[in-house]
This record gives C-alpha cells, sequence and structure tokens, in this order.
C-alpha cells in the first residue's frame, strides 16, 4: 500500500511537472512578443554589457547602442521602455543587475516630476517587464509597482487586480489563440540592442531656455526613486551617468531639470542636460512627432554626443575584435542589414533624405533648376543635414557643433534657381556639390535625367561597394 | 481569476485536510469555510452565524422538549392515564412549535427583509436602501430550515455541537450557489474520517477542470451576446436575434450553473465528500416536470419535501380534492393537490429569484404548464398505451426533447428580462417581426460575439452535447479517464487544464462574470 502511495505520488510530481511544461511553452507562445523581442537579446549574454541605458520612449528612440559599439566599442543594451517612469526604470534596473554587470548606467531623468509610480498603459509596464524571468526582483518591483490600491490602467482595470499577470503572462495573453501569426513561432529579436528607430519628420515649438537656479518646489516619488537608483548604483560600485533628453522643455520641465543637476552635484555623479546644450539637435528636422521624441537623425547625434561623453569619462573598454566579442560581429552585420532596409523602404521624399543622415549609405542628389522645393525650408534644411556632422569642439561637453548649414552649392543653386548636384560618399567623407550646367551633365550622367514632373533623383549606393542601392525620383 | 482562487483555495484546504490527524480533520473544514466566508463577506458574518445559533438552538430545544416528554411519560407509565399523556404530548408539541415557528420565521424574515425590501421599495417609487445581500444567505437558510423541519417532524435527532452544526450551515464548497445539502446525508461525510484517497484526488480534479471549462470557456464567453440580446433597446433586434439571444442564455445560464456547481462538488470529491447533485442533463428531459427534476435538483427536492407535500397534504387541499371528485371524477381529484402544489412552488420558486414581474410570471408560466400535465396525466397516459409503438420510439423520445426544450426557453424570455412585459415584447417579437436577414457575422462581432469566438462557442456546445450524451447513456467519464493509461490519462488532464486557460474567459480586460445564482 506504501509503496503503491510513493507511485502515485512520484506520478503526481511527474504531472506537475509535465504541466509546468506545457504551460511554459503555450506562456511563452501566447504572449505578445513586444517585450520579448525588444529585450530578450539582452539575457542571451547580459555579462558583455559595459553601459545600460534606462529611461522612457524618448531614450528609446534616441539611444543607438550598435552606434556607439561601431563608434567607440562600448557594449551597451538600451532597456528603456516605452511608458517608463522613473520607478519603472528603477525596477528595471534592479532586475537587469540580477544578470549583468555593468560598469555604467545612464539614466534618461525626463520622467522625474511625474509623481505615479505607472503610467496608464497596463501594456507598456508588460513591455517592460514581461521579459523578466520570474525571480525574486521581478516579483518585488510588480508588488512595489502596483502597490498603490487605487491605481487604475486607462482600461480601469486596477493593477493591484493585475498583478499575477506580470507574474504569470499567460493569464494577460491567453486570449491571442486567434490573433497568432508566424512571427509568434520564430520571434523578431531586436537587432538594435533594445533601441528603436522611429522615422519621421515633424517640427516642434521653440523654447525658451530659463536660468540654472531655478528648481522644482515639489519633489514627488520620481525623485525618491532618482535617489534609490543613484544610491544602488554607487553601493554596487557602478558609474552613474545622468540624462536629460533634448526636448522643447517648459519652464516646469527645465526646473526639474535643474533640481537634477544640484541632486546629481550632491551625489558626485555626472549629468548632462541636453535641453541646455541647445545646438546638438536641430528641432526643426530631428523630431518625429509633437511631442518631440527623436528620429534617427536626432538619435544619432545624441548617441553620438553620449558615446563620446562615456568613452571620454568612464574610460570604457573598446571591446571590437576582442575574441569574447565575436558575437557582436553578426550583431553588426544584422543591425547594418535592419538599417539598410529602413533608409530603402522609405518612400516619402522627408523620411529618406532624413535617413540619409546616416553614414552608413552614401548618396547622390540632383535637384531641377526652378525646382518648387527650393522654397520649402523643411527640404533645404534635411538636404543640410544629409551633410552635418557631429563636430566636438573644444570642450565637447560644453559645446557642441552642429555644422548647422554646410551645403554653400545648395544656398547659390537656391539663390540662381538653378539645378543643383550633390554627391555624398560616405567611404572618405568627400562633400561635391555641382551647380548650373554642371550639375544637369551630372545628373544626366547618373541618373539619364529627370522624369517628367520629378523635381529630384535621389541614388542610395553602398559606399564600400558602389552598388547602387535604389534609386527614387519625387 | 476569482474562480482560479476558488479552486486554489479548495486545494489548499484539501491539502490541509489531509495533513491534519483524522479527528481534527471536520475543524479544518470549519475554519476554511469560516476563512471562506470572512474573506468573501465579512459583512455578512452576523447573518450566518445569527441562523446557525437561532436554528442549532432550537432544533436543540424541540429535541430535548421531545426527549423529556418521551421520558417521563416512560417514567410514569404506570401511573400515567391516557388523557394525561395526551395532555403532556400536546404541551410538549406546544412548546416545540414555538420554538420551531420562531425560528423558522426568524429566519425566513431575514432572508425577505434582505432580499426583498429593495423591490418591495421599488414597487411604491420609493428609492432603494442598497441592502447587501450576505453571501449565500438563500442557500444556507433553506438548508438550515430544513433541518429545522427535518428535527421538527422528528426524522432525526438534533445536532449537539454547535461547531458541527456551524460546519453543516456553512461548508464553503456549497455556499455560493449550492446545492442545498440534506443534514441526514452531509452531516455524516463532514465528520467522517475520510482516508486519502487518489481516486477521488483525481475525479474530483476532472471535475474541477469539466466545471470551470462549462463556465469559464463556454458560459463567459456567451455571456457579452446575451447581454447586448436582452439589453438592447426594444425594437433593435428582430426575432432571429432574439432566438439566438434566448438559446445563448440557455446555454449560459445552464454552464454557468452547473459549472459552478461542478467545480465545488470538485473540490468536496477531493476530500471524499460527495455534495447532493443538482444537475442531470436537463436539456435532455422529455417533460417540463423531467426538467425540473434535473434542473437545481437540490432545490426541487426542498420544495417538494418542505412545501409541496406539506401543502397537498393540508386539510383545505384534502377537502378541494374530495369536493373535485365529486364533481369530475376521481383521476381529476387525485391530480388537483399534485396540480395546486405544483403552482405553489414555481411561484414561490419565481419569487425565490426575485420579487418582480418577470420572475413572477415565470414562475407562473412554469407552474401552470405542471399543473395542466398534472391534470391531463391520465390522458397522456390513455394515448400512450393507444399508441404505444410510436410513444416508444426514438423520434417520438426527439421529439419530446425538442418540445421540452422549446418550452423551457419560452420560459428563459422571462427568467432573463428585466420585466414580464419585456419578455412579452420580445416574445411578441420572435414571433411576428422574425427580421432573419440580421443574422450576419457583422452583427455577431457587434454583440460581442466575433467569428472566432462564435466558432468556439460552437466547438465547446458540440463537445458539450456529446459529453452530455454519452452520460445521457450511462457512461460514467471520469470512471472511463481514470481506468486509462497514463498517458492517455495525462492527455485529457492537460488538455483539460490547457483549454481552460487558453479559451476561458478571465483576466484583465475581459468581463469575467459572477455565478448567477450567486446573487440569489
Amino acid at each position: 500500500m506504501k509503496k503503491k502511495n510513493l507511485l502515485r505520488c512520484l506520478e503526481a510530481v511527474l504531472f506537475c511537472a509535465a504541466l509546468s511544461v506545457v504551460l511554459w511553452a503555450l506562456s511563452g507562445l501566447m504572449e505578445r512578443k513586444a517585450s520579448r523581442n525588444q529585450f530578450g537579446p539582452f539575457l542571451e549574454h547580459p555579462q558583455q554589457y559595459d553601459v545600460l541605458f534606462f529611461g522612457d520612449s524618448r531614450f528609446v528612440n534616441c539611444l543607438f547602442p550598435m552606434e556607439l559599439w561601431e563608434d567607440y566599442g562600448i557594449a551597451g543594451y538600451n532597456l528603456s521602455c516605452y511608458g517608463n517612469t522613473m520607478p519603472v526604470s528603477y525596477w528595471s534596473m534592479m532586475n537587469a543587475l540580477d544578470y549583468a554587470s555593468p560598469r555604467v548606467a545612464v539614466l534618461a531623468v525626463n520622467g522625474v516630476r511625474k509623481d505615479i509610480k505607472v503610467t496608464g498603459s497596463s501594456s507598456d509596464l508588460h513591455t517592460a517587464m514581461d521579459f523578466w524571468p520570474l525571480s525574486r526582483t521581478k516579483v518585488r518591483a510588480i508588488m512595489d509597482l502596483t502597490d498603490d490600491p487605487h491605481a487604475r490602467d486607462d482600461d480601469g482595470n486596477r493593477y493591484t487586480d493585475m498583478r499575477w499577470e506580470y507574474c504569470f503572462t499567460l493569464g494577460k495573453y491567453h486570449d491571442r489563440w486567434n490573433k497568432l501569426t508566424p512571427n509568434d513561432f520564430t520571434g523578431r529579436p531586436n537587432v538594435q540592442k533594445g533601441a528603436d528607430m522611429m522615422v519621421g519628420v515633424a517640427p516642434t515649438e521653440e523654447y525658451e531656455i530659463i536660468d540654472d537656479d531655478l528648481y522644482a518646489d515639489e519633489l514627488g516619488v520620481g525623485y525618491s526613486y532618482l535617489r534609490r537608483t543613484i544610491e544602488e548604483c554607487q553601493r554596487r560600485g557602478i558609474g552613474v551617468l545622468l540624462v536629460h533628453l533634448p526636448y522643447p522643455a517648459s519652464e516646469n520641465a527645465q526646473m526639474n531639470a535643474n533640481t537634477v543637476g544640484s541632486i546629481a552635484e550632491e551625489y558626485g555623479v555626472d549629468y548632462i542636460d541636453f535641453v541646455r546644450l541647445d545646438s546638438v539637435v536641430d528641432y526643426a528636422v530631428d523630431c518625429y512627432d509633437q511631442q518631440a521624441h527623436l528620429n534617427p537623425s536626432g538619435g544619432l547625434k545624441v548617441t553620438d554626443y553620449i558615446g563620446a561623453y562615456l568613452a571620454e569619462h568612464f574610460q570604457l573598454e573598446d571591446h571590437r575584435g576582442e575574441a569574447d566579442y565575436a558575437n557582436w560581429q553578426k550583431d553588426e552585420q544584422a543591425y547594418a542589414a535592419y538599417k539598410r532596409n529602413v533608409i530603402l523602404g522609405q518612400d516619402k521624399l522627408p523620411e529618406l533624405l532624413l535617413m540619409l543622415h546616416d553614414d552608413s549609405v552614401s548618396a547622390s542628389i540632383a535637384i531641377r533648376a526652378q525646382a518648387g522645393l527650393y522654397w520649402d525650408d523643411q527640404t533645404l534644411t534635411l538636404l543640410h543635414n544629409m551633410a552635418r556632422t557631429h563636430v566636438l569642439e573644444e570642450n565637447a561637453y560644453s559645446a557642441w557643433s552642429n555644422s548647422m548649414f554646410p551645403l554653400e552649392g545648395l544656398d547659390e543653386a537656391v539663390w540662381a534657381d538653378e539645378a543643383y548636384f550633390l554627391g555624398l560618399d560616405r567611404a572618405n567623407g568627400s562633400v561635391r556639390e555641382y551647380v548650373g550646367d554642371e550639375a544637369e551633365a551630372r545628373a544626366e550622367e547618373v541618373f539619364g535625367g529627370w522624369e517628367d514632373g520629378k523635381e529630384i533623383c535621389i541614388l542610395v549606393t553602398d559606399p564600400a561597394t558602389g552598388e547602387r542601392l535604389a534609386e527614387r525620383q519625387f | 481569476m476569482t474562480l482560479f482562487r476558488l479552486a486554489a483555495y479548495g486545494f489548499a484546504c484539501t491539502a490541509a485536510y489531509y495533513l491534519v490527524p483524522k479527528r481534527f480533520r471536520w475543524m479544518v473544514l470549519l475554519a476554511f469555510s469560516y476563512g471562506f466566508y470572512a474573506a468573501r463577506a465579512l459583512t455578512g458574518l452576523p447573518f450566518i452565524l445569527l441562523t446557525t445559533l437561532t436554528t442549532w438552538l432550537a432544533a436543540l430545544r424541540i429535541g430535548s422538549i421531545g426527549e423529556r416528554t418521551k421520558q417521563r411519560i416512560r417514567a410514569e407509565k404506570a401511573t400515567m392515564t391516557q388523557e394525561k399523556k395526551k395532555q403532556l404530548k400536546a404541551e410538549a408539541k406546544r412548546r416545540q412549535r414555538v420554538w420551531f415557528f420562531g425560528v423558522l420565521v426568524l429566519n425566513f424574515a431575514i432572508l425577505a427583509v434582505l432580499k426583498y425590501t429593495d423591490d418591495v421599495l421599488g414597487w411604491f417609487g420609493a428609492s432603494p436602501l442598497g441592502l447587501l445581500l450576505p453571501l449565500g444567505i438563500s442557500f444556507y437558510t433553506f438548508q438550515s430550515m430544513g433541518y429545522l423541519i427535518d428535527v421538527y417532524s422528528g426524522k432525526y435527532a438534533p445536532e449537539k455541537n454547535p461547531a458541527r452544526f456551524a460546519l453543516f450551515v456553512s461548508f464553503f464548497p456549497q455556499l455560493i450557489q449550492g446545492p442545498i445539502g440534506r443534514y441526514d446525508q452531509l452531516s455524516p461525510q463532514l465528520r467522517e474520517d475520510h482516508a486519502f484517497d487518489w481516486d477521488n484526488l483525481q475525479r474530483g480534479f476532472l471535475l474541477m477542470i469539466w466545471g470551470l471549462f462549462k463556465k469559464m470557456v463556454i458560459a463567459d464567453r456567451a455571456l457579452p451576446a446575451v447581454n447586448a440580446v436582452f439589453g438592447a433597446q426594444a425594437g433593435t433586434y428582430g426575432g432571429a436575434v432574439t432566438v439566438l439571444g434566448v438559446l445563448l442564455y440557455s446555454l449560459q445560464q445552464y454552464c454557468d450553473f452547473s459549472g459552478g456547481i461542478d467545480l465545488v462538488a470538485g473540490i468536496a470529491q477531493q476530500m471524499g465528500i460527495a455534495l447532493a447533485p443538482n444537475f442531470k442533463r436537463p436539456y435532455f428531459a422529455v417533460s417540463l416536470g423531467d426538467f425540473w427534476r434535473r434542473w437545481h435538483i437540490s432545490l426541487g427536492a426542498w420544495m417538494r419535501d418542505y412545501v409541496f407535500y406539506p401543502f397537498a397534504l393540508t386539510k383545505p387541499v384534502g377537502r378541494l380534492s374530495r369536493a373535485a371528485k365529486a364533481r369530475f371524477g376521481t383521476e381529476f381529484a387525485r391530480a388537483l393537490p399534485a396540480a395546486l402544489g405544483n403552482i405553489l412552488v414555481f411561484l414561490l420558486v419565481g419569487v425565490w429569484h426575485g420579487a418582480t414581474s418577470n420572475y413572477i410570471l415565470w414562475g407562473l408560466y412554469n407552474g401552470v404548464i405542471l399543473a395542466f400535465s398534472a391534470l391531463m396525466e391520465p390522458a397522456y397516459k390513455a394515448w400512450n398505451t393507444a399508441h404505444a409503438r410510436l410513444a416508444a420510439s426514438r423520434p417520438f423520445h426527439v421529439f419530446r426533447v425538442l418540445r421540452t426544450f422549446l418550452i423551457v426557453n419560452i420560459g428563459w424570455y422571462f427568467d432573463r428580462c428585466a420585466h414580464g412585459m419585456d419578455a412579452l415584447r420580445m416574445l411578441r417579437t420572435t414571433v411576428c417581426d422574425p427580421r432573419a436577414g440580421q443574422l450576419t457575422h457583422e452583427l455577431l462581432k457587434t454583440i460581442g460575439l466575433p467569428r472566432a469566438d462564435a466558432k468556439l462557442l460552437l466547438l465547446c456546445t458540440v463537445l458539450l452535447f456529446g459529453v452530455s450524451l454519452v452520460q445521457e447513456r450511462g457512461v460514467v467519464l471520469r470512471d472511463w479517464v481514470s481506468r486509462q493509461r497514463l498517458p492517455l490519462r495525462w492527455l485529457v488532464l492537460i488538455l483539460g487544464i490547457v483549454s481552460v486557460l487558453i479559451f476561458g474567459v478571465y483576466g484583465s480586460g475581459f468581463d469575467e462574470a459572477s455565478f448567477i445564482y450567486y446573487q440569489f
């Protein structure tokens, strides 16, 4: 009898194990893949990362770790997420530190003034949390972030009631059985190390920079988590860099940024306030929406700035070529292919011009004489933006030049209303401009002239091989 | 999530039940039952305590009065005159009656006040008081009063231990929506020291999964469409959509109620306790009477034993029956008490659902049909005898099943509508304004049943029908599963769990509904 009971016990244990495996597999299948796609690659080699980036949507859209790798050999992962508040960023970091040992944590402080732990988007919190394996830290994170019994999401669901769905995602996503796509079976991991390029051009409003001695009056929950983040990093010997990302900040937002500055000083940590460095991005062309989230052009400028700062201030090693980082070569190729697809996938003039700021492709552009687009300021700025280089002046950290209007020939062509030809060769960094008859001849040679009704011809080529990748006329 | 919590609570109780020494097991059940009640409805705790204490005390007093009288008569047998004996018995009965009716009236009055005050205020246009109905008050009141009546009528001796009686009243699996247990069947099981039994565990678990499947996958998926059809403004939908709504309600209500019963019966079975059966595939019934012997069986049995028979056996009904015999004949006179009893019972059942016109009409509808059937019984029998072959044929059986299904579904119009007039309006639409063209996929989507959900619901209904058909033929599917080899047993269990977890309606963004009978 005892033996029989023992066998039944064993059967029950094995059944529970088999059931757990089935549920685990189903949970992974049914899950909305946003979180796993964006952050899943981080967990493949978490010990490789020297720098981790935490913040909200602004940081997701403007910090491209693969660019840091290509330019500085810095191994980083962007763990920022849409809708993150400071508390969510703090808990993202705490979860990350269960797996990784970064040397620097870069924290975007744009959301510091929010006096809430979670926003109304329960879906964003899922994106930030779903991919972390179930652990004590994850459970602590969920319990802490959802501890307000009155906090509800936009659909009116109480966060306290949804806690279990953050730990066991099948509870949240089980109803996706009729929405599964092939991607749910194969996955589509993010090749940008957590970043997300958003292509678009939306001019934003002007803003006035306020005095740096004006501070915020009320310091809410965002500040307490800012302090907790800094203190945790310092306790673990992790360097901290706080960044206030560029956007047309209100007076109140700038006062909060100044307050962060004083906190950074208090703890002796580094702080970059991009809102005060108003020459890093060009708000006329570097944002993709009215909320002034940066597009890839603006993002590349901010990434480059932060890369230079990290390289100089934190003595991070250049891991390029190291055998332990051989996998990054594959990542680099995947990123390059992805970026090229994004560039070549643009079929509207502003977006294509915007993406040609990227130095991974060369471009030739011919504009017809008396072209109507000569009267369009945005197009002209986007053309200038293509040739802009990120020039670090004497003291890169107090001055930064965007070489604002580098195309003299373009100005001349606009003035004379003549044809214009631009050759951007990213292999050697040369910029060649032709105006008038010379431009017409080059256009004829490269494009065979303009099609009827078209004003601008664009040829995108591979800088290394000269291969013609795409040709468009608008 | 609520259902998963209930299931998890059941597992926790089962684990604790078997982990403690046998003599303490009933105390574990009591602790878990009161823990459940306190966690779900703390404000209702005084009410269940009051019912428990008053019923226990009254039964005890009734028992002791009867016992003392018997002892006295026995002791003074030699000297006591017949007249004195009668006098003593009458005196005892009078004192018992005071306790009996006092507690009976008190408890039903509490139920009536809490349940009907707002409805009655509504009749006079006054604002409702918003009295909260304590969890399971109908079920534990019926159960306790059944016990009191049985003790009063001398069916069994009263329970001396108040804690054991409290467990009988509050046993948590049956507290939400029944079944209404009988003391002589349930209480011995609650005090019995059940040995740990794997078979019970597995069979109970299977029943829980099946219950969750019915409730979460079928009932709650049909719910939005039912609400949309019955909540729509008059004239929005034609007869075709209305019929669809009624059929979906038929499905939803059955799966909601019977699924919940399966869940709690499964929990109880894991501890070796068999709850009273409450459903026996009611939609296979061949007559309305048969339907009510298969639907909410424990309430039907309660009504039969404590209302129907006592009423039918009263002197006025007897006199009426005798008078009818002289005028309409023996057969009619014999059927008359049953006919009147049915009308009374269903009127009461209707009022129990709510003191609103729709429930009263629903009760009368069922009662009158059953009364008519009772009176026509001799004619049916004669017809069946004359057409014995046809009456025994399968097509005729199917016809009777479909006829009963139709009659029941007409009743559901009254059960589901908020007012009697709404039900009559919808019935008229069904007959006079079918508008079949409204039945499109677009409409299904609008009423909360998009194509994929509709297909899933249809598939699950076919599965439910198949399982019910097999059960109707006497196959106990859980026995069959238990006899299978391990891989197949595991497959069935895992498929069941996965179906509930994937296709169940639960979690944020879904309208996870409470049990329909929770409100009664």
